[in-house]
């Protein structure tokens, strides 16, 4: 131990805790000299320090630059037990404090004192600090790491509760000045950082709304392990093959300088845009999220308090940019959802790249289709199943020829059920390579909760049965109102739309029926089978009737005619709005189950829609009981 | 949707017993009002408060529960309405209500309250345990009440809310109803 530490051990041990017992809040200056023979004091200093600060969350330790490495160790080691970000903020900060030791020189006498005033918990002297090292990021900006943004408003948090506990009011007003100042120091990054990533997000939008952009660069990524893969195996197998003299395509992955593969700069700039916006933007989302929400929390918490207003009006206005950020981003991250996969297909198909590695594109040719678009969640799907065929290349180079297996007939047939969509290939290769690569694909498609399944059509013909989640395609409904609700309909459940005016609706008793081409069919109304408000029109539908018609009654009813097997029912509603193509989403799982519900979609104006099978409506109870449906000859 | 909640948490104070207790001894609550009653809330499974603005109605009508909505960060989300589970009457239209979105086993949903006062910090010994009969609910949701020096303010339990209200009404059919 040297001679400045000797002797002090233990009393500024106890100073501080008798501090932090007292305010809850201790700040502590302690500085590390170590060699050989001092480790064993450093190491058990390092664990009593990390106990102190574990138990009261507000030690606050500077360390030297040479001891960042050492005290990394200790905290990974503590990782556990230890908030992460905090320890990150505290060490960085720590430092940079050691750069300007002669600022904070006074420290030192510090924790010689026992009976620290409240005051002095937080002097000028730090406070000048701050905002110094707040202006020097503003002036460098320098680009820190999101742990270190995020560190500092959990570190503000800490400090938050701290003046919150102090009752001297010109002791919180000086900690509150300090947790501005850092907090102004993770606005000013976070807004650096962020200006570069809606640039670059801005400019992948621009390009996928014109089309020029249309590639998942996850998909990119993970397409690039695949072939690398691949490419190994291939050159090991058949050395003077195409793929193997080529490289698989790869050195389009590899930057600028392999142009030649048919990517134009413009493309490459757009998948890096799209690099950035896969691996940062959706955490930066996030992280502005909890910074915007914990700056407001601020603001509601000092609301009441004796405090300058100027100051909640900071954090209010922090909050309010951290949230439009937010939004702004979020809104990008939508636009850039609805990227079709047949469209990505199409685009890579015309590159010189993927020609050479057309041998796998059998598998997703026919995803390609008029009536379904599958968002970018899907690339995924499609790339693990790339992995699949590597993953059975690999264990089977001796057996199979690559190009063969390939390019053999993977007849894929898609059918879209109410339910899920389901892709079926068959194949004709050997029976136990096909149990294998089923068992292989299964485990694949644990992970994006699908199935497969396996199927033995006779001894020379295998499928595999792929079953995709509900979710993660779109599909077109028929957006109707009724009862004030919006209401998305399958279209592969409905044959038409119609409207009859009110006075051709025949009733039997209870019943009511409308005519229909030769005959009639029942009508129901579809708001009061699924016990909604009927009192709910909409404005427009009552409009409409009093421009048409001074009566009461309305006019013309609308309604849509359904089908299931063999049964039509028409089911009454206030208006069609129209086709709609839509992502349809899983109900959450706390919700009352109702049959007939398949999903919800969110519509435009951010209103939840049901999208809704209607031929489980028809064959519910309630509807056979009465006998509703008429059948079809 | 939180400018709002900022708005309305003007009246965010610390509570009575709170000042001398220490940090160990507090228990923080949002405080809000359905009609006339004021209610108290941990605020740690609170996630986000909200307008409740449009919510869709969920179809066969299922009890206590108003429809779904969709939350910041794009999510849908189910909506309870407080008001009847309490048995209370709100005095707001659906569409002026608040909604407090909170997390449970897991699980988010929201709580559809009348208005949201800002966030209050009780002494733990304020809080009295088991007063499920102030109210003319048929569910036991209020897990005690905190005695202010002006009132006494029930607590909303929001384990015994998401137990009541979806594990039992997990199994609901509109062809049962």
């Amino acid at each position: 131990m040297s001679d400045e530490f000797k002797g002090l051990r233990d009393s500024e041990i106890e100073a501080w805790e008798r501090c932090a017992q007292q305010y809850q809040f201790a700040y502590a200056f302690i500085r590390l000299r170590y060699g050989g023979q001092e480790r064993d004091w450093i190491n058990s200093f390092g664990e009593l320090a990390l106990e102190r600060y574990t138990e009261h969350r507000s030690l606050f330790v500077f360390f030297s630059d040479l001891e960042i490495s050492f005290v990394t160790k200790i905290l990974d080691q503590n990782v556990r037990t230890l908030n992460k970000d905090r320890a990150a903020l505290e060490v960085l900060i720590g430092a940079w404090c050691q750069n300007h030791a002669d600022k904070i020189e006074h420290l030192k006498l510090e924790p010689k004192v026992v009976n620290v005033p409240v005051e002095g918990l937080i002097t000028q002297d730090l406070k000048s600090d701050i905002e110094f090292f707040s202006s020097t990021v503003a002036e460098d900006e320098v680009n820190y790491c999101e742990l270190y943004q995020h560190g500092i408003t959990n570190f503000s948090l800490a400090l938050h509760t701290a003046a919150a506990e102090l009752s001297n009011v010109e002791a919180s007003k000086t900690i509150l000045d300090c947790i501005c100042a850092l907090l102004n120091v993770a606005a000013q990054q976070g807004c650096v950082s962020l200006y570069h990533y809606l640039h670059e997000v801005q400019k992948m939008a621009n390009e996928v709304r014109s089309e020029d952009l249309l590639f998942d660069i996850r998909g990119i990524e993970r397409l690039r392990d695949c072939l690398t893969s691949i490419k190994t195996t291939v050159s090991d197998l058949f050395p003077n093959s195409e793929i193997a003299r080529t490289g698989c395509g790869l050195p389009f992955f590899n930057g600028t300088k392999h142009n030649s593969s048919g990517f134009d700069d413009a493309s490459l700039l757009s998948i890096n845009s799209a690099k950035i916006f896969n691996s940062h933007l959706p955490k930066l989302c996030g992280h502005l999220r909890i910074e915007a929400l914990a700056v407001r929390d601020f603001a509601n918490v000092f609301d009441g308090m004796e405090v300058d207003q100027e100051f909640t009006r900071r954090y209010a206005s922090t909050a309010g940019r951290l949230e439009r950020y937010s939004d702004a981003l979020q809104d990008l991250t939508n636009e850039l959802s609805t990227v079709s996969l047949s469209s990505i297909l199409e685009r890579c198909l015309s590159k010189p790249f993927f020609s050479r590695a057309s041998a796998l594109l059998p598998l997703c040719c026919k995803f390609e289709g008029d009536e379904v678009r599958i968002p970018r969640n899907a690339c995924s799907m499609i790339h693990e199943l790339f992995e699949c065929l590597y993953q059975f290349l690999n264990r089977f180079p001796d057996s199979l020829d690559f190009v063969q297996f390939c390019e053999a007939p993977l007849n894929i047939t898609l059918r879209q059920s109410t339910s899920d969509f389901t892709f079926s290939i068959d194949g004709s290769h050997d029976f136990e390579h096909w149990q294998i690569f089923v068992r292989i694909v299964r485990e694949q498609m644990k992970d994006i909760r699908s199935q497969a399944n396996f199927i033995v059509k006779d001894q020379s013909s295998f499928g595999l049965l792929l079953r995709f989640p509900f979710e993660s395609v779109t599909s077109q409904n028929l957006l109707v109102e009724s009862a004030g609700e919006r209401l998305a309909l399958s279209v592969r459940t409905l044959m038409e739309t119609g409207r009859v005016d009110v006075q051709r609706v025949q009733k039997i008793g209870s019943k009511r029926f409308v005519p229909f081409r030769d005959g009639v069919i029942p009508l129901v109304s579809l708001g009061q089978i699924l016990k909604f408000d009927q009192n709910k029109k909409t404005n427009t539908l009552v409009a409409d009737i009093e421009n048409q018609n001074s009566q009461l009654c309305p006019q013309w009813l609308e309604f849509v005619i359904a089908k299931n097997s063999n049964n039509l029912i028409a089911f009454e509603v206030d208006s069609v709005l129209g086709q709609r193509e839509m992502v349809v989403r899983e109900v959450s799982k706390i919700v009352p189950k109702f049959s007939g519900l398949l999903g919800v979609s969110v519509l435009e104006d951010e209103r939840v829609s049901m999208v809704l099978d209607v031929t489980q409506l028809i064959t519910s109870d309630e509807l056979s009981r009465g006998d509703y449906a008429r059948k079809v000859s | 949707m939180l400018e709002k909640f900022h708005d309305q948490s003007t009246e965010c104070q610390v509570g009575h017993g709170c000042e001398q207790a220490g940090r160990k001894d507090e228990l923080h609550f949002l405080r809000f009002r359905i009609g006339r009653q004021e209610l108290l809330i941990s605020v740690e499974p609170v996630v986000q408060v909200s307008n409740a603005g449009s919510i869709s109605a969920f179809p066969g009508n299922p009890r206590f529960f108003q429809g779904l909505f969709v939350t910041r960060g794009d999510e849908v989300t189910a909506v309870v309405n407080l008001a009847d589970l309490l048995g209370l009457t709100s005095l707001k239209s659906i569409e002026s209500q608040c909604c407090l979105v909170v997390m449970c086993g897991g699980e988010r949903f929201g709580l559809l309250v009348d208005s949201v006062f800002g966030l209050v910090c009780y002494a733990s010994s304020s809080l009295e345990n088991s007063h499920n009969d102030l109210f003319g609910s048929c569910v036991p949701v209020v897990s005690g009440v905190v005695k202010d020096s002006e009132s006494v303010l029930p607590v909303i339990d929001v384990k015994a809310i998401f137990k009541a209200v979806f594990r039992e009404e997990k199994k609901y059919d509109h062809t049962e109803h």
